[in-house]
């Protein structure tokens, strides 16, 4: 009787149980995990125009690839955003 | 409830049906009890004992159900955090490919630049002497400015 009691207790020592279901963080493309390089320097012993343009020119190449991953970062966030609140 | 969550589902059924039918079942006992009158003492005992059984079986089949609803809730929710999690790795997949095919774009856009400036180079340094100042002016413009 004592051990029915015991066990009739034991069931009402009971908490709510919440839902289980572990999330996992997504993982962003490795891509964009790096950060934008600094901008090339000019040699300043160079008198030439050529050299000018063409450290200018590598210059915007790098915007174009920050310009890149700094678009793929918004589409990221956006879509992640999206398909977690979709879970419901 | 955080204890019944850990038994099976079959388990909790057959303890709750098994109740409530014990409780039926020695309800009507009661009843035809009268007819054996060497057991008529027993008749309001078993009928009480009886109706505690079916109380708590009917009881227990109402917290049966609620479990049952929340462990279809945690199914479900499972299932939508796997769907979402699949949703979330193709998405990032396909949006490595297109950062790739943007980089590569890029990439051989600067090299045909390139070439121009090295077959263009003396054309261009022909009327053009660049002045230290120029280069110093932009060399302080791409510097970034650190606190």
């Amino acid at each position: 009787m004592k051990r029915i009691l015991i066990a009739g207790l034991l069931l009402l020592l009971v908490g709510c149980a919440g839902l289980q279901a572990n999330r996992k963080f997504p993982t962003a493309p490795a891509e964009i995990m790096t950060d934008c390089p600094d901008l090339t320097l000019i040699d300043p012993k160079t008198d030439k125009l050529s050299v000018v343009v063409d450290v200018v020119t590598d210059n915007y190449t790098q915007y174009q690839y920050c310009q890149v991953k700094v678009g793929a970062w918004i589409k990221w966030y956006n879509t992640q955003k999206d398909i977690f609140e979709s879970v419901k | 409830m955080w204890l019944i969550s850990w038994l099976p589902d079959s388990l909790l059924h057959l303890v709750v049906m098994g109740t409530m039918l014990s409780g039926i079942v020695l309800y009507v006992l009661g009843i035809f009890i009268s007819f054996v009158p060497p057991a008529l003492p027993y008749k309001e005992p078993i009928k009480f004992f009886a109706i505690v059984l079916l109380v708590a079986g009917v009881y227990a089949y109402g917290s049966y159900d609620n479990e049952m609803s929340w462990r279809a809730k945690e199914a479900d929710l499972k299932h939508q955090v796997e769907v979402s999690e699949q949703k979330a790795q193709v998405a990032t997949v396909e949006l490595a490919n297109e950062i790739a095919r943007s980089n590569q774009t890029i990439k051989d856009t600067q090299a045909k630049i390139k070439d121009t400036i090295k077959q263009q180079a003396a054309a261009i340094d022909a009327t053009c002497k660049v002045p230290p100042v120029a280069i110093s002016t932009l060399n302080d413009a791409a510097r970034r400015s650190k606190k």
